[in-house]
């Protein structure tokens, strides 16, 4: 069942309505039901994963405890297990393709949020086994720690000590406000604002791109990159908006999964915006236990290359995966490389690193390097990387664009500014949101009620005219999902 | 409490904001009615109970009546309620609808959907002609219960009463249209521009007295009698005037049938068929895009004849030089330049022995 569904919305609207009005107690209940009914309706069968994983962490949970001097056998086992199900689903077709055995496995379908969950389920595992005393006692919440259907198809790979009291609390305490109700749905209706009007419009341009890029010129294939670095940021910071929304009407604050990282001065910087959730749950479970940057130089070095492979294997199975995990690797180990020399000549030439100039060049140069890197996750193969890439210097299409435009079908003039107005408006809030570290909600708190209303409103009919969606109008999966 | 009140009362409102927009938003974006949009938002702009005559059909009515024109020379004010391709099915509605604001007088019911058996089922799944039928019209029950009619399948329904979803994304954004309550200086009249080929003009042989429309059609034959007789006013039932033509048209034989049902059950039937050579129907020149649709020339001829009949039979009041009726005084200087425009475009065609203006 998609966000963007007239079926998501009666659902949401049902379980809205009976979680208001049910006793407190049976709130987590009706959420885990809510969940489960909202998995089954993506996948009936890979219900029972979730179920299953649960099941393991709950009692791996309870051994650690009981069992502390045999913690650590207790975590490696049911990571393990947790690891297994999520390279038996999304790994064994590419693993055992490579022995010429990759028929065996043709028939599994990756079952929808399984990267998700199993890193959220992992995650409560260690912080369990550092703390035993802190594991879950109550099934239901865990259950729901691993699938809250609001974070469930993209995440964020939240935490259990930020995720779990919220859980405890909400059956105590009276959850409906006019506040809350305007926050998540502030949240939402701009999470479908810049689903609906801008990443599934471009998306429309960068599927005519990428799917016959081979035919393409140089002009397009740059538009083409970086219509999808747009697309692929648009769609997963609607997805993230709408959930936070949802849990926010429902009195869960979930964590924030992005901070304008377009406007990221280096990949470092990048990666402290970008799918905030993944970074945080990587850095603490995987870089930090492999020693940081606490073992010298080449030590953090390896660390690094070796956290961000394994966030491209984490994203998908293939090579190009893996290459885009070490792009991001090698992005850093040569920031981390030119830094000092890079201090030394700007010092040396005397440029004002603080200006807006300087400021901004950082910013184009880590925009392009990223653009580059998503290529890997759109093209088909680490050679169709590299021919798309080839492309862009062999093949001059001036004439042609000047000629024909940049239109197709399905994305024509009056798209083309739809989509560039989109940009603005969302421009103008990452702006905001930048300079003074507030998203669009916090932002609305601050005005007067009618004028948020207005705001919202605005938004609305912004969606009603100008987003994709209705008859004869392809409605794009969110790009997350795949992951 | 009284923070509760005003959360309530700021969500009440909210939505209604959110609803008003989703309502108004829609009838900016409808597009793609052909005839039918602009007809509807011009008689949603009359004003309330100042129509003495609505005139309920098809495409074949509104290229017929010429409402303007019944104006200017007989003081009645009427409005053709038509859309394109109404079904059989659909003119109850258009009654009720015409009932929500007008009180008419006389209520005219053109029969031309009767004749080529204009039904919902014959049109099952075209979706085009259904949204003439259902897209016209304001939002409201009554159009929902249109909807419920004419479209057989529950699950397609939907996407006519979000009518939003068909629109929003292909058609143009007509802000104009915002309240769907645009004055119409035609009041529904439409002129075809073509000119249907002289062919075979043959007089039609006697229409068959043992013909009997089928059982479904007699069924909602019914329901309209039930409708019309509801509304509380006059109503005339008309067949229209079609071309004469050795093809062995079956439009006659349900022609003769319709007609004897209604005088059968007491009604008033104005067979303009039969009356042809009165009304003054060229039968070379005066039909349209076919043999049931006529241009302005053929649409003069049709609106005179009907409006010396409710002159006759009716007495109805001649509105001139009422100051409550000076709006439709004011449109008249449009309506005369339509009517010119037609005039010459047509006169062109018929010069020049062209089918069409393409």
């Amino acid at each position: 069942m998609s966000f963007v569904s007239i079926e998501f919305a009666l659902f949401l609207i049902i379980t809205l309505c009976i979680y208001y009005v049910c006793p407190k107690k049976l709130r987590s209940f009706i959420l885990l039901a809510a969940s489960y009914y909202f998995y089954i309706q993506s996948d009936l069968v890979y219900a029972i994963i979730p179920f299953v994983m649960t099941g393991v962490i709950y009692l791996s949970g309870f051994l650690m405890e009981k069992y502390q001097d045999r913690k650590k056998v207790i975590l490696v086992v049911s990571v393990v297990l947790c690891c297994l199900t999520l390279v038996l689903f999304k790994y064994s077709s590419f693993i055992f393709s490579k022995i010429g055995m990759g028929s065996l496995f043709e028939n599994l379908i990756l079952p929808v949020g399984i990267s998700f969950f199993t890193f959220r389920s992992i995650g409560y595992l260690i912080d369990t086994y550092n703390n035993p005393k802190n594991r879950e006692h109550n099934y239901i919440s865990l259950s729901l720690f691993v699938c809250f259907f609001p974070m469930l198809l993209e995440g964020p790979i939240e935490k259990a000590k930020s995720f779990l009291p919220q859980i405890k609390e909400m059956n105590h305490r009276r959850l409906f406000s006019f506040e809350t109700l305007f926050d998540g749905a502030a949240l939402m209706i701009f999470g479908y604002f810049v689903k609906m009007v801008i990443a599934d419009r471009v998306t429309i341009f960068s599927d005519y791109v990428f799917d016959d890029f081979y035919n393409q010129g140089s002009i397009m294939l740059v538009l083409g990159a970086l219509a999808y670095s747009i697309q692929i940021y648009t769609d997963f910071l609607a997805y993230t908006m709408i959930a936070l929304g949802i849990a926010k009407i429902m009195g869960i604050n979930l964590t924030d999964n992005f901070n304008t990282p377009y406007f990221s001065r280096s990949i470092k910087d990048f990666w402290g915006r970008w799918h905030i959730s993944l970074s945080t749950w990587l850095k603490d479970y995987i870089y930090i236990p492999l020693g940081g940057s606490r073992k010298g130089k080449m030590r953090t070095y390896v660390n690094l290359m070796i956290t961000f492979i394994i966030s491209g294997i984490w994203h998908g199975s293939g090579m190009r995966y893996i290459l885009w995990g070490l792009m991001h690797g090698v992005y850093q180990v040569i920031g981390r490389l030119t830094g000092p020399p890079k201090d030394r000549i700007t010092h040396k030439l005397k440029w004002k690193v603080d200006s807006f100039g300087y400021k901004l060049l950082q910013t184009v140069i880590t925009f392009i390097l990223v653009t580059i890197s998503w290529i890997l996750f759109r093209v088909q193969s680490v050679s169709d990387f590299f021919r798309f890439i080839k492309g862009i210097f062999e093949r001059p299409d001036f004439a042609r664009v000047s000629e024909y435009g940049i239109y197709c079908e399905g994305f024509e003039k009056r798209d083309f500014w739809i989509l560039i107005t989109g940009i603005l408006i969302l421009f103008i809030v990452s702006i905001l949101r930048y300079k003074k570290s507030m998203r669009i909600e916090e932002l609305l708190k601050k005005q007067p009620c009618v004028f948020r209303m207005l705001i919202l409103l605005a938004f609305i009919a912004l969606i009603l005219l100008f987003g994709e969606y209705g008859l004869g109008t392809f409605t794009h999966p969110f790009v997350y999902i795949q992951f | 409490m009284k923070k509760a009140l005003l959360s309530i009362l700021g969500i009440i409102i909210f939505l209604l904001g959110a609803g008003y927009l989703f309502l108004h938003i829609t009838y900016a974006t409808r597009d793609n009615l052909s005839h039918t949009g602009r007809n509807m938002t011009g008689f949603y702009a009359e004003n309330d109970n100042t129509v003495d005559v609505v005139i309920i059909g098809t495409s074949s009515t509104f290229s017929a009546y010429a409402p303007m024109l019944l104006w200017e020379e007989y003081g009645i004010t009427s409005y053709d309620l038509c859309t394109n391709m109404m079904f059989e099915d659909a003119m109850q509605f258009a009654i009720y609808e015409c009932m929500k604001t007008q009180s008419p007088e006389v209520m005219v019911i053109d029969l031309a959907s009767f004749l080529f058996g204009c039904t919902a089922e014959s049109f099952e799944g075209n979706d085009k002609v259904i949204r003439y039928n259902t897209d016209g019209y304001k939002n409201s029950i009554n159009r929902k219960h249109l909807i419920d009619t004419i479209v057989q399948d529950e699950n397609e329904r939907w996407q006519y009463y979000f009518d939003l979803m068909y629109y929003h994304k292909h058609g143009e954004i007509k802000l104009e249209n915002w309240n769907y309550s645009r004055s119409n200086p035609n009041k529904g009249y439409n002129c075809l521009v073509y000119v249907y080929p002289e062919g075979d003009t043959t007089m039609l042989r006697e229409r068959d007295s043992d013909y009997r429309l089928p059982d479904n059609e007699i069924e909602l034959l019914n329901e309209l009698i039930k409708t019309a007789d509801e509304a509380g006013c006059w109503v005339i039932y008309t067949i229209p005037p079609y071309k004469d033509s050795e093809e062995d048209l079956e439009e006659h034989d349900r022609a003769g049938f319709i007609k004897k049902y209604l005088e059968d059950e007491g009604k008033t039937v104005l067979d303009l068929y039969e009356v042809k050579n009165q009304i003054g129907i060229d039968e070379n020149t005066d039909y349209s895009s076919d043999y049931m649709h006529y241009h302005i020339f053929s649409a003069q001829k049709i609106t005179r004849y009907l409006g010396e009949y409710l002159k006759n039979k009716y007495s109805l009041e001649d509105h001139r030089g009422d100051g409550k009726y000076a709006s439709w005084h004011d449109s008249l200087q449009e309506w005369h330049e339509n009517q010119e425009d037609y005039e010459k475009r047509v006169q062109k065609l018929i010069d020049v022995g062209a089918y069409s203006e393409g």
